[in-house]
């Protein structure tokens, strides 16, 4: 990440830290409801989601780069932790899972509130992420959780 | 993880004390009333409520009792100007031109719900919701929240932890309750019209959303799971 820090990345941290510190203190538990932990190095976490529908489980990085000014970022990866891109039968695509960005260009991103894509699409410019980011239903975890919830609905296929 | 404390005030002065269901004692005790003297919970434009050693009522933060000097003697269960607003099943607890009194037993309650072979239970926002004995008798407040479930011998309720909007929270919820109720419970007041709208996951039955009308205990629900709570669709676009 080249561009220029907003919040300072200490600052970041430090709320990052804070808004995921369930997960990190209670691991065990997140893990039985589908979501464990994988690694947490700032500004990135990694958790990998149970996608029962489908039988396996996917990685996923958030990115919490000047988190809370803006939304997390998130992408799946893969066990190296590079970026996992459609035309492998192994990312989700459909309700909300996006394979492609704006340009066209491969890259997977979540067309979901709360989420640093949804909020940067120039179609979503009239949902300000300062208006969600004070509601718990757009906290890290919870976007995670529903992320879960939402991978395993009917209609999401494999590309 | 539960509330520890919260205040009220007694006699003008602020006092901490755990929120939930209490004993009028704990209230006594904390009032050090001498002789005569009675701790009456002030009621807004009605009959302040003097509080009896083995009176139950739910604390939740903000209560006011004030200390009466017994000349008169208030007596033990006045009544009273309005209808205490508590609910019960999701309805007014009182009809219109009910004789009324502010305390009633868990016994009274159930027989208002239409009593039958249930249990009295009273739903306290961001506490663990409480069992109420037929013999208990409640000082009824404004907030009160009373519901019925069908009563069951064995496995009562179940102790379970709860992960909503990412954070967990420790619940205990009836065993004959549904899996919808237990939903609505959980969420926040603003989104319990939409209950439809989200569903319950049980990590310890699997990963698939329980079903919303089974009673916890018929899908799977014991003490100790570990639950979650989200929308059904995220809305994806």
């Amino acid at each position: 990440m080249s561009a220029a820090a907003i919040v300072h990345p200490k600052l970041a941290q430090a709320s990052f830290e804070l808004t995921i510190r369930p997960l990190l203190t209670e691991p065990g538990k997140f893990e039985t409801l589908g979501i464990k932990l994988l690694k947490v190095s700032f500004p990135y976490l990694d958790v990998e989601l149970d996608w029962y529908l489908h039988g396996t489980k996917i990685a996923l990085r958030v990115d919490g780069t000047d988190f809370p000014y803006r939304p997390v970022g998130g992408w799946w990866i893969d066990a190296a932790g590079l970026p996992l891109m459609a035309g492998s039968q192994q990312v989700p695509a459909g309700n909300g899972f996006h394979v492609n960005d704006q340009s066209g260009q491969a890259s997977c991103w979540f067309c979901f509130k709360g989420w640093r894509e949804y909020h940067d699409h120039e179609s979503h410019q009239d949902m300000s992420w300062a208006a969600l980011r004070g509601d718990r239903r757009y906290s890290v975890l919870a976007l995670i959780a529903q992320l879960r919830t939402d991978l395993n609905l009917t209609g999401v296929v494999k590309q | 993880m539960p509330i520890k404390a919260v205040q009220i005030e007694i006699d003008r002065q602020l006092r901490s004390i755990i929120p939930g269901s209490t004993r009028g004692q704990a209230i006594i005790n904390l009032s050090a009333v001498t002789g005569d003297e009675q701790v009456l919970l002030e009621v807004p434009g009605d009959v302040d409520l003097p509080l009896a050693p083995t009176d139950l009522l739910f604390i939740r933060g903000g209560e006011k009792f004030s200390i009466g000097d017994g000349q008169p003697v208030v007596a033990d269960n006045p009544v009273v100007r309005k209808n205490p607003g508590a609910r019960l099943n999701d309805q007014p607890m009182f009809d219109h031109g009910h004789a009324q009194v502010a305390k009633l037993t868990g016994a009274d309650i159930k027989r208002l719900a239409g009593g039958g072979n249930v249990d009295l239970w009273v739903d306290l926002d961001g506490l663990a919701d409480e069992l109420v004995e037929d013999a208990d008798r409640v000082v009824l407040q404004q907030q009160d929240r009373f519901f019925t479930v069908a009563h069951h011998d064995e496995d009562r309720f179940y102790e379970v932890t709860v992960l909503l909007d990412g954070e967990t929270r420790a619940h205990r919820f009836p065993a004959a309750m549904t899996v919808q109720q237990a939903i609505r419970r959980s969420l926040p007041p603003r989104d319990r019209p939409q209950v439809s709208d989200f569903e319950m996951a049980d990590g310890n039955v699997g990963p698939q959303a329980l079903e919303a009308s089974l009673t916890l205990k018929a899908a799977g629900v014991r003490d100790g799971h570990l639950l979650s709570i989200t929308k059904k669709n995220g809305g994806g676009g």
